[in-house]
């Protein structure tokens, strides 16, 4: 069950946070039954517990009846997603339908898929995102009983639709009006949210923070850092994180970031906050990476690094030429560096064979091999103790 | 210096002085020799140079953090986005 900020976030989400109900298996003519763990919406007077999802492009709320057509065909669905939750402080059930207009094709040209959001409002929001271009000749309605209400597609074009009952409670009268429902997200006018990085230890050489945000109008975010969880300092963006020089051992950094609207339809956003941290023995070191098939886990003796004098540059200039060895003593030797694995083993062997020979030559048998009498002995290295 | 222990992929070099610049990019300036027997039976030994890959600073520590694990006072964070909270 997913919370979102407004309607666009559970638009957005797709099917990360969805159920599926049918999975990649093709469904004609049939009908799925899928219980939606719901006790808030009605239609046409009736509970809706179950939805019924139709191969053709079909769905019924509460009842094995057509009610909301989408390019209502012999098409074929393939996919089915569940997902319930809220958007602010109201309540969902999202439907996906992925399948395609025609049942007898899988191309482009006739894929369909669509979601379907059931409100707490009593409002049903349809956001036909794939719309196909061939096979384009289905219905398009809400039938509530007697009463059918059609709305318009093109195909190919991509449309929303938000269908309203006159009475929410039993879920009849509908009306439908292009676009999205007015969802009108109640915040809070202020909040704040606190995140720690433990384990740090080091002297900060070089630091930094990054986020991205979204700040609509009459909105404010700040992001501050502290190192006690007492006193914060405000950072920027993209700027650092924590002063040079400061020293840490085994701290925890933490980091507050802070929220407020003027209109509690709106409110700001952050994600992607990450930091990064650079000590000053880091910044004292560079790392050579070997090719991978050059590596040198089969080094017998002393490894020699040679440097001839590039454009590396040191505090005090440029660093000069230089020749150093050192022992490489605790390298997990392998035979061959090409090898995964390298095994080693002794073997001998005495014995007497026995010529081999085919008792039957028939051509569906490949043959008889009979071996006897033969006796081996030897010295095996365990694998495990290579 | 020091190593990698478990591939032989990786050697860092300390200096005494903090290295400014161009720690990247710097392969072909370097080299690498190591003594290895030839891999046939009874191979001999001889040294063998390397061809580095490439080099880097070390980049310190890098985390992007879980929203969903912060200590949360009036917001919620949703497919991780942090946001206000529902009144």
């Amino acid at each position: 069950m997913a919370n979102y900020a407004n309607l666009q976030a559970a638009i957005d989400a797709g099917i990360t946070n969805m159920t599926a109900k049918r999975n990649n298996s093709k469904n004609d003519d049939n009908t799925d039954t899928i219980a939606t763990g719901i006790t808030w919406f009605y239609f046409n007077s009736v509970q809706v517990t179950n939805l019924y999802v139709s191969g053709n492009s079909w769905i019924g709320f509460g009842a094995s009846s057509e009610h909301l057509k989408v390019n209502r065909r012999d098409a074929a669905v393939w996919y089915e997603y569940t997902e319930t939750g809220t958007i602010g402080t109201y309540k969902f059930l999202k439907l996906r339908w992925v399948g395609y207009s025609h049942f007898n094709y899988t191309d482009d040209v006739h894929l369909q898929q669509y979601d379907v959001f059931v409100l707490d409002t009593g409002q049903i929001y349809l956001n036909w995102f794939d719309v196909p271009t061939a096979s384009f000749d289905g219905v398009n309605a809400l039938v509530c009983g007697s009463n059918t209400t059609s709305f318009a597609a093109t195909a190919g074009a991509v449309c929303e639709y938000t269908f309203t009952p006159s009475d929410a409670a039993t879920g009849t009268g509908w009306s439908v009006a292009s676009g999205r429902p007015n969802l009108v997200v109640d915040h809070k006018t202020s909040g704040s949210a606190i995140f720690t990085a433990t384990g740090i230890t080091g002297t900060m050489a070089a630091s930094s923070i990054g986020w991205t945000e979204s700040k609509p109008d009459g909105t404010t975010l700040t992001v501050s850092v502290s190192t006690d969880g007492t006193n914060y300092s405000s950072v920027t963006n993209g700027g650092a994180l924590l002063m040079a020089g400061t020293v840490l051992d085994n701290a925890t950094i933490y980091i507050k970031v802070e929220m407020a609207t003027t209109d509690a339809t709106v409110t700001p956003t952050l994600s992607n906050l990450s930091i990064s941290l650079q000590s000053a023995e880091d910044r004292y070191s560079i790392v050579l990476e070997m090719q991978p098939l050059e590596r040198f886990e089969s080094a017998a003796g002393n490894i020699t690094v040679a440097y001839a004098g590039g454009s590396l540059m040191g505090e005090g200039g440029p660093v000069a030429a230089f020749t150093q060895s050192f022992s490489p003593s605790d390298l997990a030797y392998k035979g061959d560096q090409n090898d995964a694995e390298h095994i080693e083993m002794s073997v001998t062997a005495t014995g007497t064979l026995t010529r081999i020979y085919y008792i039957d030559m028939a051509p569906q048998d490949m043959g008889h091999i009979e071996i006897s009498s033969i006796t081996a002995t030897g010295t095996l290295t365990n694998v495990n103790d290579l | 210096m020091s190593w990698t222990k478990a591939d032989g992929a990786k050697i860092k070099i300390t200096f005494d002085r903090p290295i400014v610049s161009g720690q990247a990019g710097q392969q072909s300036f370097f080299t690498v020799t190591v003594p290895e027997y030839t891999f046939v039976p009874g191979g001999t030994l001889q040294n063998v140079t390397k061809t580095v890959k490439s080099t880097y600073a070390l980049a310190g520590v890098q985390q992007t953090l879980d929203l969903s694990a912060g200590t949360l006072t009036d917001t919620a964070v949703s497919n991780g986005v942090l946001s206000l909270g529902g009144a």
